[in-house]
């Protein structure tokens, strides 16, 4: 019963096993704001209520006294929209006009558009997954490019998130060393659901719940049914189903061969898209997440809170020089940009790789 | 702030006698250092203490305080249990949120940042202020930090946050978040230096380095985030140390399940909780309170002191104004820990 259970969460929200970031023994929820606090005037809105002077810290006149610092970098971040809509920010990094920006948020016709308004088109030259940065050239030359900081920045660097014209985005700091992140590299999103729990048999691929308007129902799939193949490969396991549904994007098709009361059925359903997932670390608030947010060889933690399309931009130290490009709204506490030499190697193997064949985003 | 304060008036006032010998060498070590970094330290303290950085050359010097007070205080900040700590005695004393602890006599884990794992046991627990306290129990002399003052904290005065969010592993460096404390009374701190699941417990520190307050809770709102002031534990240190737990969440307090408007010229409220008495008795957001059992409210701050004087299940008559309209309603108050 215990697995059937847990089956039935795994595949209702088609999670992928093996999130590496969630320990055994999860640290106990602090508790959040009490109904009692807020009715006395810990307000649950912007405002942290009475006695409060304003100064927060990014207030104006912190953001203002950054700005200085932050204007070479903001003309060389642009805004980039996927067919006419904010996707994601991008970091100039050469004259020729290359881009790099988070590969993930590019979907359809791109542009680029700068800070004084100019807006141009922008190619893939190509991508790279693990680290999910995308290097785009852009119809334009001539332009000046970031300037990277020469040596890794220490935890405590005050640094600044940039967005095109003369915005500073927020200020914070480094929060720790570079890290590895564990996780699925693929956006929650990406992953098909049916919408169905299993473990009714002692394989496990008995179906004992249909989500009410999941591509199952539609489907025609019924509780009791057993999951002998799909798309012609045997099915063993309810891992193994979990594994192949989850392995196609939202509007693929899918082929299954079910046994209903000792006869087979051939039944085509075509896959859904994820319930947004809640992770345990939401429940802290702090949203919007990226998508892709998990699973990164290296990522430089700080606390500047980005807009998940804010991504794609740098992060900034106080003299200007780029520590990293932003990559992820993660948690609560931290947003996760790409340190700045992992960035220049990235790119350099992207330029060397031209031509070649290249990740591109997955689209449903 | 008074600088005097910081070596001069050491925290020894209030504490137990033992406790007061462990620290004598600490203060010792923390007061010549304070005064070999004096001069420096001024004229930074003086620009941002609880002020605003005029230009980038101020953030440089904001920058390095933050950098000097971490590298001194990182190594004494602990993982304790599933959260976090920071340790304040010689002989291991360690700071941590009462929902951490539990209660008293329980035997956890403390992690420090070098991946020293002790053993400790939990002392007593402020559980209405969220207040507790851990001893280690083997090895030492340890690391610790200075307990600072939380009464004369200023609302816009730089805060650093350390401890181990969700994710992060213990038994390494802990993660830093900068902030500014918004507001400060005698039982909660709010700074926006944002803290999450597994900070809870994790030491809250003026530019100094000393602890001013203890990771608690949270809103949504990644500004609004809660600490223990300091002066909870200094003014209950006896009975943490002696393994008492006290104030306990027993304690039911009447609750109408109303919150003020984001505005705080705005008198109405802003927020009504689901299936609160509120909610029953037909308040709905934007109406401005009047009168609550016959008492005038002349602005929205009146009303949660009086709402706390009542006893859950009592039945009170509210007048509410709501447009033009005045209208009277009566709520049957529910019960909610304090």
């Amino acid at each position: 019963m215990r697995t059937s259970i847990l089956r039935l969460a795994c595949l209702l929200c088609c999670a992928v096993a093996g999130f590496g970031y969630l320990r055994a023994a999860e640290p106990p929820a602090g508790p959040r704001l009490s109904a009692a606090e807020a009715e006395a005037g810990s307000r649950t809105g912007r405002r942290p209520g009475r006695g409060w002077n304003g100064l927060t810290t990014n207030d104006a006149s912190v953001k203002a006294a950054f700005a200085q610092a932050a204007r070479p970098a903001a003309a060389a971040t642009v805004r980039i929209l996927a067919d006419g809509k904010p996707a994601a920010l991008g970091t100039v990094v050469d004259a020729a006009g290359h881009v790099v920006t988070k590969a993930s948020l590019l979907e359809g016709e791109l542009t680029c558009r700068f800070g004084d308004g100019r807006e141009v088109e922008a190619k893939i030259v190509g991508s790279n997954e693990d680290y999910d940065i995308a290097l785009l050239k852009i119809a334009a030359t001539g332009l000046a490019p970031v300037t990277w900081r020469s040596v890794p920045a220490p935890p405590g660097s005050l640094v600044a998130a940039v967005e095109p014209g003369d915005g500073l985005l927020g200020i914070g700091v480094v929060s720790a060393e570079p890290r590895k992140i564990r996780g699925s590299t693929r956006p929650e999103n990406s992953r098909g659901r049916l919408g169905i729990g299993l473990g009714g048999n002692p394989a496990g691929v008995g179906i004992t719940s249909v989500a009410g308007g999941s591509a199952a129902e539609k489907a025609g799939l019924k509780v009791g049914d057993r999951v002998k193949s799909i798309d012609g490969r045997a099915m063993t396991s309810a891992d193994e189903v979990v594994q192949t549904v989850g392995g196609h994007a939202p509007g693929e098709l899918i082929r299954l061969i079910v046994e209903r009361g000792g006869e087979e059925l051939e039944v085509e359903a075509v896959l859904g898209k994820p319930e947004p997932r809640r992770e345990p670390q939401d429940h802290w608030g702090g949203g919007p997440f990226s998508e892709r947010r998990w699973g990164f060889p290296l990522v430089l933690p700080h606390d500047v809170v980005i807009h998940p399309k804010d991504c794609g931009g740098p992060l900034i130290d106080t003299d200007g020089n780029v520590v990293g490009v932003n990559i992820a709204r993660a948690l609560r506490v931290a947003s996760y940009a790409i340190p700045a030499d992992t960035v220049q190697t990235v790119i350099a193997e992207l330029l060397g790789r031209r031509g070649k064949s290249e990740w591109v985003p997955r689209r449903p | 702030m008074s600088h005097a304060r910081r070596g001069r008036e050491p925290c020894t006032g209030r504490f137990s006698g033992i406790l007061a010998r462990s620290f004598l060498f600490g203060l010792f070590l923390a007061w010549t250092t304070a005064q070999v970094g004096w001069a420096q330290a001024e004229q930074d303290a003086s620009r941002f203490d609880a002020g605003s950085p005029a230009g980038i050359a101020d953030l440089k010097a904001l920058e390095a305080r933050i950098q000097t007070t971490v590298s001194k205080v990182a190594a004494c900040v602990v993982g304790v249990s599933g959260g976090s700590g920071v340790v304040v005695s010689e002989d291991g004393h360690v700071l941590t949120v009462a929902h951490v602890s539990e209660r008293a006599g329980r035997s956890v884990t403390v992690t420090f940042p070098d991946g020293r794992r002790v053993r400790a046991v939990t002392l007593g627990n402020d559980h209405g202020v969220d207040a507790g306290l851990v001893k280690i129990v083997e090895g030492g002399p340890w690391p610790h930090v200075e307990m600072g003052h939380s009464g004369d904290l200023q609302p816009g005065q730089w805060c650093l946050t350390l401890g181990y969010p969700v994710s992060f592993d213990r038994g390494k460096s802990p993660v830093l978040r900068i902030g500014r404390v918004l507001r400060s009374g005698p039982t909660i701190i709010m700074a926006d230096s944002k803290i999450m699941g597994g900070d809870s417990g994790g030491p809250l520190f003026d530019l100094e380095g000393r602890v001013i307050g203890i990771g608690s809770r949270c809103d949504d709102r990644v500004i609004l985030n809660v600490h223990v002031p300091i002066d909870c534990f200094r003014n209950q240190w006896e009975r943490l140390v002696k393994g008492e737990d006290f104030n306990s969440l027993m304690r039911a307090v009447a609750f109408l399940g109303v919150a003020p408007a984001d505005d705080p010229e705005d008198q109405r409220i802003g927020t009504v909780f689901p299936n609160s008495p509120a909610e029953k008795a037909g308040i709905k957001p934007g109406d401005a309170v009047v009168r609550f059992d016959g008492k005038p409210i002349g602005r929205y701050d009146d009303l949660p002191p009086l709402v706390q004087q009542k006893t859950p299940g009592d039945r009170v008559e509210i007048e509410l104004r709501r447009g033009d309209e005045v209208l009277k309603v009566e709520a049957s108050l529910a019960g909610v820990s304090g």
